[in-house]
């Protein structure tokens, strides 16, 4: 289980990394480069996706198998 | 009460609840599956032919609110759909025979049906063009964050009181709509449109004329196509390649995760850089995505980031399309408009769940389909180049057209 954890945190981390790569360069073809208004807006979906990430996290100790199930049937219709 | 009708924030928020509870409760429709067939003593696949049908029904009724939407106002359409809704859920939670599984289920297709492009046209027309598309994203964002709110509320109410009662209480957790329905009427007051003499049929006949809106539509499919197929057998592909049966919980979390996050960053994206460009590309690194996937040993890992990665490509496509379809067209029906596109985008997920089975009982892989996503998406890229999205119809250049 620890295992696992440790693998879904490397996996978030790592495409999150990637996904502020895609943001950056995309930023750099933008004609009206606000940099303050850019960095406000990404300092904000960090903060978001830290505690997204940290509540799934603790949902996935407190009760893995639960929020798996219920997870498997958001997409499975 | 004179900032409630000024503020066009409240619209937002109007919208964003609005689709946060109807796609929170759409999406928890799969945790009915086992107790209703056990009730009815009927196979499984009665279950999804009747969410078949609702599916078919939702992309029906799309452009057909939408269009009602346009022309008799946000408001009163959310307010209908609602009641559509609540009538479903009540239904649900009645059923005693086949009949009643098929009805209820293409009741909410057809309440469900042109909510989300009814949020996101009130949204656009509410914002101004700099900031429309981020706030686009946010609508859909909250689309996402219902599933992960709705979804563990309705399974708690099955557990422990069971589905008859879980069904009465989401009709209860839908009501809010009717309220929603009257912020989102405040956006509702008589606009000015570019092409505000412009009827219904008019506008038809002008976008089924625009190249760049038959490209649109045609794109939109391939996303159809690739979600549901993706979130439909996925789980059963990771169980083919002997990973362990917990690795699907966490693969569709990343991928609910993370299309929070890409929808918001193709929103406020949308707002800078070209849409259409967006869009190609975003197509384009799908199709990477699924190649570099079939190349890669499927271990943990790989399988975690891939679905990370696309759930950033994955609903991203939405505020972006929209976004295009009021940048050419206007505001004015661009409910209705979105609508026939989101019915292309049905078209597709209908063909990606039935297609990704089919070809599975038939050659025993899923690779055939998974190197279809591939084609798929660098057509769909392809197509997205030529759209232009500099020209608004308007009556003056409708002329021109017609000419």
């Amino acid at each position: 289980m620890s295992v696992n954890l440790l693998i879904f945190a490397g996996a978030f981390i790592t495409t999150w990394t990637m996904l502020e790569v895609f943001f950056k360069v995309s930023l750099s073809f933008a004609n009206d480069n606000n940099s303050a208004q850019n960095d406000n807006f990404i300092f904000y979906l960090r903060l978001l996706s830290f505690l997204l990430f940290l509540s799934t996290f603790i949902f996935f100790i407190v009760n893995e198998e639960k929020l798996t199930n219920i997870i498997s049937f958001i997409c499975a219709i | 009460m004179k900032l409630l009708k000024k503020s066009p924030l409240y619209v937002v928020f109007g919208g964003g609840v609005t689709v946060f509870i109807t796609l929170g409760l759409n999406h928890s429709n799969g945790l009915f599956l086992l107790p209703i067939t056990n009730e009815l003593n009927s196979g499984r696949e009665l279950f999804s032919l009747a969410g078949a049908f609702g599916i078919l029904f939702s992309g029906i009724g799309a452009p057909i609110f939408g269009g009602l939407s346009d022309k008799y106002g946000a408001g009163r359409t959310i307010f209908i759909l609602g009641l559509l809704q609540i009538i479903s859920w009540i239904w649900v939670g009645n059923i005693n025979s086949e009949f009643d599984l098929f009805g209820s289920r293409i009741l909410m297709g057809i309440g469900s049906s042109g909510v989300l492009g009814i949020a996101l046209s009130v949204t656009g027309r509410s914002i101004n063009s700099n900031n429309k598309s981020i706030f686009l994203g946010i609508i859909m964002a909250s689309g996402s964050f219902g599933q992960f709110v709705m979804v563990p509320i309705v399974n708690y109410f099955i557990n422990n009181f069971g589905w008859a009662f879980s069904s009465m209480a989401a009709s209860i957790l839908v009501s809010p709509l009717l309220i929603m329905s009257f912020l989102i009427s405040k956006n509702s007051t008589k606009q000015k449109f570019s092409n505000n003499d412009q009827t219904i049929f008019d506008s038809i006949k002008t976008a089924i004329n625009n190249r760049s809106y038959k490209l649109l539509t045609s794109g939109f499919f391939v996303c159809g196509f690739h979600v549901t197929f993706v979130s439909t057998h996925l789980p059963a592909f990771l169980n083919d390649n002997n990973l362990e049966e917990s690795l699907a919980g966490f693969a569709l979390a990343l991928i609910g995760l993370f299309n929070i996050f890409g929808t918001l960053s193709f929103g406020y994206l949308g707002s800078k850089i070209s849409k259409k460009n967006l869009l190609s590309s975003l197509y384009f690194l799908r199709s990477l995505l699924f190649l570099s996937f079939i190349i890669a040993p499927k271990n943990e890992f790989t399988v975690l980031v891939f679905s990370a990665t696309l759930g950033i490509l994955w609903l991203s496509t939405v505020p972006l399309t929209n976004g295009i379809i009021t940048d050419i067209f206007g505001h004015k029906y661009s409910s209705m408009l979105f609508g026939f596109t989101l019915m292309s985008h049905h078209i597709g997920s209908f063909l990606g769940s039935w297609l990704g089975g089919r070809i599975f009982d038939l050659y025993g892989t899923y690779s055939p389909v998974w190197w279809l996503c591939v084609f798929l998406g660098f057509t769909s890229a392809i197509i997205h180049f030529p759209i232009n999205t500099n020209i608004e119809i308007t009556n003056h250049n409708k002329s021109i057209l017609k000419t």
